[in-house]
C-alpha cells in the first residue's frame, strides 16, 4: 500500500502550505499578516517579512484573496482563502491531467480508459 | 544606397582632415573626458554631478552634430544631405526624449499606480519633511504585500509605501524609511540615477572605471541613509527596516 501524500505539502513550499493551512484552520475567514506569523512562527521558524512576501505570491497565484483595512496601525491587507483544501487538491489534479492530455493527446486519454474503467 | 555611403565616407574623410574642425572635436571630447571624471567625485552635491553627465553627454554628442552640421551639398546631394542629417541628429534627439521620458512620463506612470495614504503615514512624511525644512511631498500607497519604499521626482514629488511595508515595519523603521526618501528628493538623487543609467547603458562594463552607475547609486543610498542616522540620532532603524525590506 503506498502511503498518500499531503498534496499541499507536495505542491507548495513549506512556508506556502503553512500559511494556507493556518487560513484554513480559520476556516478561510480572514487573517492578517500578522495573525498568520503568529501562528505559523514556532513550527516554521521565519521572518514576518517572508509570510508578507509569500502571502504576497500566493495572491498573485490566486490561492488567497485580499482586501485593504485602515486600522489603528495605518493600512493593512485581510488575507482569506480563495478555495477549500478539497477544491485545492483537485484544481490541482485537474491541472496535471489536463496537462497530460495535453501534451500526450490520445494517448494519455487511451491510458486513463484502460486503466480506471471499471 | 553603397553610392550614399561612399559619399558619405569621402564627407566624413574630408571632416576628419580639416584641422580646425579636428580641434574642436578634440576640445570637446576633452571636455566630456573631464566632466565624467569630475561626477565620480562625492565631494560634490547630486545636483552637481547630474549638470556634470548632461555636460559630459552634450560634449560627448557635439562632434556629431557638429559633422551633421557641416554636410553641404558640394560633397553628397540634396536628398543625401538631408538623408545623412536627419539620421544624425535622430542621435541626440532620441538621447533628450528617451532622458525626458525618465524624468517626466515614468514618474507620472507611478503616481497612476498609487492609492491614497492613510492619515497616520501622511502625518508622519509631513513632520519628517518639516524637520528636514523642505516641502511635504505626496505620499502615496502601492498595492503589494511585498516590503517595499521608493520615490519619484518629476513634476509632483511623491513617496511610494506598500502596503507590505506598512504591515511589517515598525513605527520607527518607517520613520527611518520616510527620512531616507525625504533626502533622495532633497538631494535630487533621482535626476543623477536617471542620466546616470542613461549613460551607463551605453558604455561597456569595462568603462566602469570612468562611469559606474551602481557606484554613484550606492553614494546616494548612503548619503540617505546617513541622513536618517542623522535624524533619528541612531542606525538600529535603519538598519532594521532594510533587514526586513531586502531579507
Amino acid at each position: 500500500m503506498v502511503k498518500q501524500l499531503d498534496i499541499v505539502q507536495e505542491t507548495l513550499s513549506p512556508l506556502e502550505s503553512a500559511i494556507l493551512e493556518a487560513i484554513w484552520q480559520t476556516g478561510g475567514g480572514e487573517s492578517k499578516v500578522r495573525d498568520i506569523y503568529q501562528k505559523i512562527k514556532d513550527k516554521n521558524p521565519c521572518a514576518q517579512t517572508s509570510v508578507a512576501v509569500t502571502l504576497d505570491r500566493l495572491y498573485q497565484r490566486k490561492l488567497v484573496g485580499r482586501k485593504i483595512t485602515t486600522g489603528r496601525g495605518g493600512l493593512s491587507y485581510i488575507y482569506f482563502a480563495q478555495m477549500t483544501k478539497e477544491e485545492y487538491g483537485k484544481a490541482t489534479v485537474k491541472e496535471a491531467v489536463d496537462r497530460l492530455v495535453e501534451r500526450f493527446g490520445s494517448a494519455a486519454v487511451a491510458y486513463f480508459n484502460e486503466k480506471y474503467q471499471k | 544606397m553603397f553610392g550614399m555611403s561612399e559619399h558619405v565616407i569621402q564627407a566624413a574623410a574630408a571632416f576628419l582632415s580639416d584641422g580646425t574642425k579636428m580641434t574642436l572635436v578634440g576640445a570637446s571630447l576633452f571636455v566630456a573626458l573631464a566632466l565624467v571624471l569630475a561626477s565620480r567625485n562625492n565631494a560634490f552635491s547630486a545636483r552637481a554631478k547630474t549638470a556634470f553627465l548632461y555636460g559630459h553627454l552634450a560634449f560627448l554628442l557635439f562632434p556629431i552634430v557638429f559633422f551633421a552640421a557641416s554636410l553641404t551639398c558640394k560633397e553628397l546631394g540634396m536628398c543625401e544631405v538631408s538623408l545623412t542629417r536627419s539620421l544624425l541628429f535622430t542621435i541626440p534627439i532620441a538621447a533628450i526624449l528617451a532622458l525626458a521620458g525618465g524624468l517626466f512620463v515614468v514618474p507620472l506612470l507611478h503616481r497612476a499606480r498609487g492609492l491614497p495614504a492613510d492619515a497616520r503615514t501622511l502625518k508622519m512624511v509631513r513632520s519628517c519633511a518639516r524637520e528636514m525644512g523642505m516641502a511635504a511631498p505626496d505620499v502615496l500607497v502601492v498595492d503589494s504585500g511585498k516590503p517595499e519604499a521608493y520615490s519619484v521626482r518629476g513634476l509632483k514629488p511623491t513617496i511610494f509605501v506598500s502596503v507590505g511595508m506598512l504591515e511589517v515595519l515598525s513605527k520607527k523603521e518607517l520613520e527611518a524609511v520616510v527620512i531616507h526618501e525625504l533626502c533622495h528628493l532633497k538631494e535630487d538623487s533621482h535626476a543623477l540615477k536617471n542620466v546616470a543609467v542613461f549613460l551607463g547603458s551605453f558604455y561597456p562594463r569595462a568603462m566602469a572605471a570612468l562611469m559606474s552607475p551602481s557606484a554613484m547609486i550606492s553614494a546616494e543610498e548612503n548619503k540617505a541613509d546617513g541622513q536618517a542616522v542623522i535624524s533619528q540620532k541612531t542606525a538600529a532603524h535603519i538598519r532594521a527596516a532594510k533587514s526586513k525590506i531586502e531579507p
